[in-house]
């Protein structure tokens, strides 16, 4: 029997706020433990939540840029369960009025655009952390640290439509893009600050009725949620296929083990007795805002993918390439505005800038080149001053030290050859070395031709002008 | 000196004319509390160290008109102070020292106010004085086999404090003036900050004052009112100068009796001719007396009830021994939540939390908790819709007089029959106040006002008006 799975994921974001969603503590990651919490956010008694207007703000321009609706009127609602790292007792969440709702995404899957709808956005307010021991089981005690209390959080529900791995991970990503562009977090999975959880059932292909589901926790890169993903598609499969049932539970991702164990059932679900907290007063989001906040956003990647397209020409692959962050977008257009040759400038952008960053591990808001020195450097080889070969080894100097390449050029004597008389006396010399060759040339042996504009262009280490070279070559072995 | 008689107006002439000073003052309040804390057991804590900080610290001018510095006063022990313990009349907080004055304790000290000590309260201000207070029953000073209402009552009325600020959620703080003889304030919701105030129930919580008539509530009303950064359910209204709105004439105020009064339960006869004793006396006054119909008056006690428990199972859920507070000694976390909570909470307390959590049970929530919301808005336009008519509405205050020490602690249902005429202004956020009466009789009670949002001058005015001429003998301790 052929299985069909279904599933949808759950993304916890960190917003990028200074301060605390209903305290002034900082949010600062990596502080020492406790350091930054007040009465407020370690729930002492007495102590009453303010609401971080930014943070609302926030959660706004996410919802917005993933297509949401926006709600006008909000409450933080109480989400009632007791654990160690709740310092109050409860969440204060958006449970009743989401901040978004009735969103999407759009991916690409094999070139083909596959739309992921977004059931909700809401603001919620981070948990602090449990430290322990090594393992929890075997941790002779509990600490914890409430320095992430308090901060803000949006969570992210997307609907069912996620088919497989490959699927959820390209909705991580783009969504993360997005995310980035909007400057709401910065989506650092390894530090928490993007945390996913995915909900998967799997049904008989065809099928109508969704089989019993189970929510994955844990994954801490794209890769363990494929991984994660992967693995209990084929648990549930080989349930199913054994004739047994599928448990509805929590089931924990192991990295090291690649496997994932059972939580806690779903059958004894929690019941959280939300309702609205009578210390935050309810929020209207007149309208005038929402659209302040919408004026705000930046062109957003399927906006800009779309004019690099459209505007510049580009093939719809390097548009995705360029603006997969908005830095490299923004580097691109600024060298095309300087240098308006789109699809070269694509070209250098996606061979040797990427390639480097690539190589040296080095983020494009850190790269020493800069949009003017590339347009530079492509107008030295537009003008004829410096080969495209020559240039490339000129770019890598620059990537270095963050010079201009008029300087590097000059400093080392690269300025290409282009004096006929004396690009024909190293053409001369070459003939009489290489006679063989040339034979073989004259003989119909056209290949030949190639080998004498290389030993042309040794002889000059490369400075010679390529297009001269043949055409005096030629000339001189007719 | 007579302390029993004391007002703040009589201490600030006693100040100006030289007649005591500071230091003398405030030993012999402190003195007195103490000496009379083994019979009323009106404090949880009285710590003379603190007292005598508090005292030294005091740099206002004594005895300026309207001036509350070198004044002592009593704060309910669920009011948060820095270096005093803060017990919420709870085991669980034994030895609980917040980290922060609440905003009204900040403005009594700079306003040189003499915090004499922590007054008992009903664990966490839940219930109607049942005694459940962890440390023990407070007493009555008129009569001490019944009851004072909470230990800041007793204080004031016992004559170790001046005023007192204490929590009512759903009438506690007038029930307790209505016990003692004294007057009771619960101002409009937001009227006053309840940043620092261990509330129960957020939305029915206010922080109100207790003091012997109503020149003195004035000036402390001026002082802890007003908009608070740090309370967001706080409002930035402007705070008058109350004690100018107190003077005048009730000529043409229009007062509301609600047309079934006389139907509420356990009310009593006393109780019943004392209101329409003061009632004769408001329209010998030119006030007008109109009679007002709230259909849905008597179900605001249950309401109250069922939310103020929803609220409470909630807002006390911090109180886990994690961080602050007692913990038992237990294996791991769910154990140590079960040890920590039954240990350090008290068995009214329980069932009440409980009732909490089942009213906002998915099973439960329909038809308890939201029909009890529902319920809530309904009363709120019905009680809006009457005061557009009368400027203010009278009732009882409790419809019995003090019930005796013996017979509470029996009986514990989750509604308070005390709460039958209060517990709608908590609901609707209205001003409302309790006035003395019977006092004369040695078993006070109260007479209540509940009036429009931040018209709490109006409902000054009219306990100054029926204060003049009268002539209490306060017991003698």
């Amino acid at each position: 029997m052929k299985f069909e799975p279904v599933i949808g994921l759950e993304i916890h974001v960190e917003l990028l706020t200074n301060t605390k969603i209903f305290c002034g503590c900082s949010t600062t990651f990596g502080a020492e433990p406790n350091s930054q919490t007040c009465p407020v956010c370690l729930g002492l008694p007495g102590s009453r939540p303010v609401l971080n207007k930014r943070a609302v703000e926030f959660a706004i321009r996410a919802a917005l840029a993933l297509n949401c609706n926006i709600v006008d009127y909000t409450t933080f609602d109480r989400k009632n369960y007791f654990y160690a790292d709740l310092p109050k007792g409860y969440q204060i969440s958006q449970y009743f009025y989401p901040t978004g709702t009735n969103g999407y995404v759009d991916i690409n899957v094999n070139g083909e655009t596959k739309r992921i709808r977004i059931h909700q956005l809401h603001l919620e307010e981070d948990t602090g952390k449990l430290l322990h021991v090594g393992d929890i089981l075997a941790s002779p005690y509990s600490r914890v640290d409430f320095n992430r209390a308090g901060v803000p959080l949006v969570e992210i529900v997307t609907e069912p439509d996620i088919k497989n791995s490959e699927e959820a991970r390209l909705f991580l990503q783009k969504l993360r893009t997005i995310l980035l562009y909007t400057g709401i977090s910065d989506c650092k999975m390894e530090e928490g600050s993007m945390r996913c959880d995915a909900n998967i059932s799997i049904m008989p292909k065809g099928s109508e009725t969704f089989g019993n589901k189970t929510e994955l926790k844990n994954m801490n890169s794209f890769r363990s949620v494929q991984r994660g993903i992967e693995y209990e598609i084929t648990r549930q499969s080989k349930i199913l296929k054994s004739n047994q049932e599928v448990i509805p539970e929590t089931r924990h991702w192991n990295e090291s083990k690649g496997s994932t164990t059972a939580m806690r059932s779903k059958y004894l679900a929690s019941d959280y007795r939300c309702f609205p907290d009578p210390n935050v007063i309810p929020l209207e989001t007149d309208k005038d805002w929402i659209d302040q906040i919408r004026e705000a956003l930046p062109e957003l990647p399927d906006e800009k993918q779309a004019r690099f397209v459209k505007e510049y020409g580009l093939p719809e692959y390097d548009a995705e390439v360029l603006t997969s962050t908005k830095e490299l977008a923004d580097f691109y257009d600024e060298t095309v505005t300087l240098f308006n040759e789109p699809k070269t400038v694509s070209n250098w952008f996606m061979g040797e800038l990427m390639g480097l960053l690539n190589n040296e591990k080095v983020e494009i808001t850190q790269c020493k080149v800069t949009p003017q020195n590339l347009a530079n450097l492509l107008q030295l080889i537009d003008k004829g001053t410096i080969s495209g070969k020559i240039a490339k080894n000129v770019f890598e100097e620059m990537f270095k030290d963050g010079k201009d390449p008029q300087a590097i050029v000059e400093e080392k004597g690269l300025i290409q050859i282009s004096d006929t008389a004396e690009l024909e006396k190293v053409v001369e010399e070459v003939v009489e070395a290489n006679p063989g060759p040339v034979e073989d040339f004259k003989g119909g042996k056209k290949k030949a031709l190639g080998f004498l504009v290389g030993q042309v262009m040794k002889t000059t280490k490369g400075k010679a002008n390529p297009q001269m070279v043949n055409k005096i070559l030629g000339d001189k072995l007719k | 000196m007579n302390f029993s008689n004391l007002t703040i107006q009589e201490v600030n002439h006693m100040y100006k004319e030289g007649q005591t000073t500071l230091n003398e003052l405030s030993s012999k309040f402190f003195d007195r509390a103490k000496n009379v804390q083994d019979k009323y057991n009106a404090f949880i804590t009285l710590d003379s160290d603190y007292y005598n900080n508090v005292v030294e610290d005091i740099s206002e001018e004594l005895g300026e008109d309207h001036s509350l510095a070198g004044i002592p006063a009593v704060l309910g022990d669920n009011i948060c102070t820095k270096n005093l313990r803060t017990t919420c009349g709870s085991k669980i907080m034994e030895n609980y020292i917040s980290p922060f004055n609440a905003q009204v304790v900040d403005k009594l000290l700079e306003a040189g106010v003499i915090i004499s000590g922590k007054g008992n309260i009903d664990e966490f201000g839940a219930g109607d004085s049942k005694g459940s207070s962890y440390y023990g029953h407070s007493k009555n000073p008129w009569n001490e086999k019944i009851t004072p209402g909470n230990g800041a009552a007793c204080a004031i009325a016992s004559g170790t404090a001046l005023f007192g600020l204490a929590s009512d959620a759903s009438g506690n703080l007038r029930q307790s003036a209505a016990y003692c003889g004294i007057a009771g304030l619960k101002p409009t919701y937001g009227r006053v900050s309840r940043y620092g105030l261990i509330d129960y129930a957020p939305s029915l919580d206010q922080i109100g004052i207790l003091a012997k008539n109503a020149r003195d509530i004035a000036l402390v009303l001026a002082c802890t009112a007003g908009k608070d950064s740090r309370d967001v359910t706080s409002l930035d209204n402007p705070v008058p100068k109350y004690i100018n709105e107190i003077q005048g004439q009730l000529e043409g105020l229009k007062v509301g009796i609600v047309k079934n009064w006389e139907e509420a339960g356990n009310l009593e006869n006393e109780v019943k001719k004392s209101f329409q004793k003061e009632i004769e006396t408001l329209k010998e006054k030119g006030v007008k007396i109109i009679e007002v119909d709230i259909p849905s008056l008597f179900h605001s006690s249950t309401v109250t009830a069922i939310i103020g428990a929803v609220e409470a199972f909630s807002n006390l859920a911090n109180f886990d021994g994690v961080r602050f507070g007692c913990r038992a000694e237990s294996k791991h976390l769910h154990e140590m939540y079960i040890k920590t909570r039954t240990e350090g909470l008290g068995t009214y307390l329980k069932r009440f939390l409980t009732f909490g959590a089942m009213a906002s049970s998915e099973k439960h929530f329909n038809s308890l908790f939201l029909t009890a919301q529902k319920m809530r808005t309904k009363i709120i336009k019905e009680l809006q819709k009457t005061l557009e008519e009368v400027d203010m509405i009278a009732t009882p205050t409790v419809p019995f007089q003090a019930p005796s020490l013996e017979s509470s602690g029996k009986d514990e249902g989750i509604t308070g029959s005390a709460d039958v005429f209060t517990s709608a202004a908590n609901l609707a956020g209205l001003p409302a106040i309790s006035i003395p009466v019977n006092i004369d009789t040695s078993t006070p009670t109260g007479f209540q006002l509940m009036g429009r949002t931040f018209e709490e001058g109006t409902l000054l005015k009219v306990l100054h008006s029926l204060e003049i001429n009268k002539n209490i003998q306060w017991p003698t301790v």
